[in-house]
């Protein structure tokens, strides 16, 4: 599903050579973290590579889990931005700050009900990402694509997980 | 400089509103609305499909003027 505003993201958010990421990271009761279970780089090498994993609360991705909303990061070289978006040590890396600039975390769920991950966007362009005014035009709001895809995704673990539950062939 | 704490991070007025919803058709589902909360759902609702689709909206709007106008209707 990433796929789908990875191709379309020059319409969706001007994205064009602009570093990016789009990943979605589920919670796994075993382990009580959140794993990045599919994501979407410029480069298939860094798709490859080790994804770091977030504890509720830690990080953008665990704040966005936890306190169950939206974080939506413009700049996040902004001090009062790094005081909520940079991630907490021994996590931190040192080109965090350059590669994720502008950053939006969105709770996958349903209506008002727990989370069951974060649908995460972010670019190394400062500004690409941010909240809209009330007088701004709604129609661009960079991060409303985003909120869809958190829904449908939202939608399709609940529906797989009642197909699991009551025992129906999914096929 | 004072510590920010993240639930003080300022929140979407969208966010804010899909919350609301949340709230009203929570209560829906359970069985607890009133009559004003089917009213004012339907309300939060409208207003965010406004957001949502507004360039939808504008297209049929437009549409809808060319129909009146039978010069516009007949090369549409």
């Amino acid at each position: 599903m990433l796929d789908f505003i990875v191709a379309d993201r020059v319409p969706l958010f001007g994205m064009d050579v602009d570093r990016f990421n789009f990943a979605i990271y589920i919670y796994e009761e075993a382990t009580q973290v959140l794993n990045c279970v599919a994501c979407r780089r410029p480069h298939r090498m860094e798709e490859d590579a080790d994804h770091r994993s977030w504890e509720p609360g830690e990080g953008h991705v665990g704040m966005a889990y936890q306190g169950k909303r939206e974080y939506i990061a413009e700049d996040t070289s902004k001090p009062d931005a790094r005081q909520i978006f940079d991630a907490p040590e021994p996590k931190r890396r040192p080109d965090d700050l350059e590669r994720y600039r502008s950053i939006a975390s969105i709770p996958i769920r349903l209506g008002k009900g727990d989370p069951v991950g974060v649908l995460v966007a972010t670019r190394d362009v400062a500004s690409r990402f941010y909240l809209p005014s009330e007088r701004g035009d709604p129609a661009r709001d960079p991060v409303e694509p985003l909120r869809v895809l958190a829904r449908e995704v939202a939608l399709i673990i609940e529906l797989t997980d009642l197909y699991r539950r009551v025992g129906v062939d999914e096929s | 400089m004072m510590q920010r704490k993240p639930e003080q991070w300022p929140m979407s007025p969208i966010e804010a509103l899909d919350l609301e919803i949340a709230d009203k058709v929570g209560r829906l589902s359970n069985g607890t609305a009133t009559a004003e909360d089917v009213s004012e759902a339907t309300r939060l609702i409208r207003e965010r499909t406004d957001r949502m689709m507004p360039s939808v909206f504008r297209r049929l709007r437009a549409e809808r003027k060319a129909k009146r106008s039978p010069a516009l209707g007949a090369s549409a």
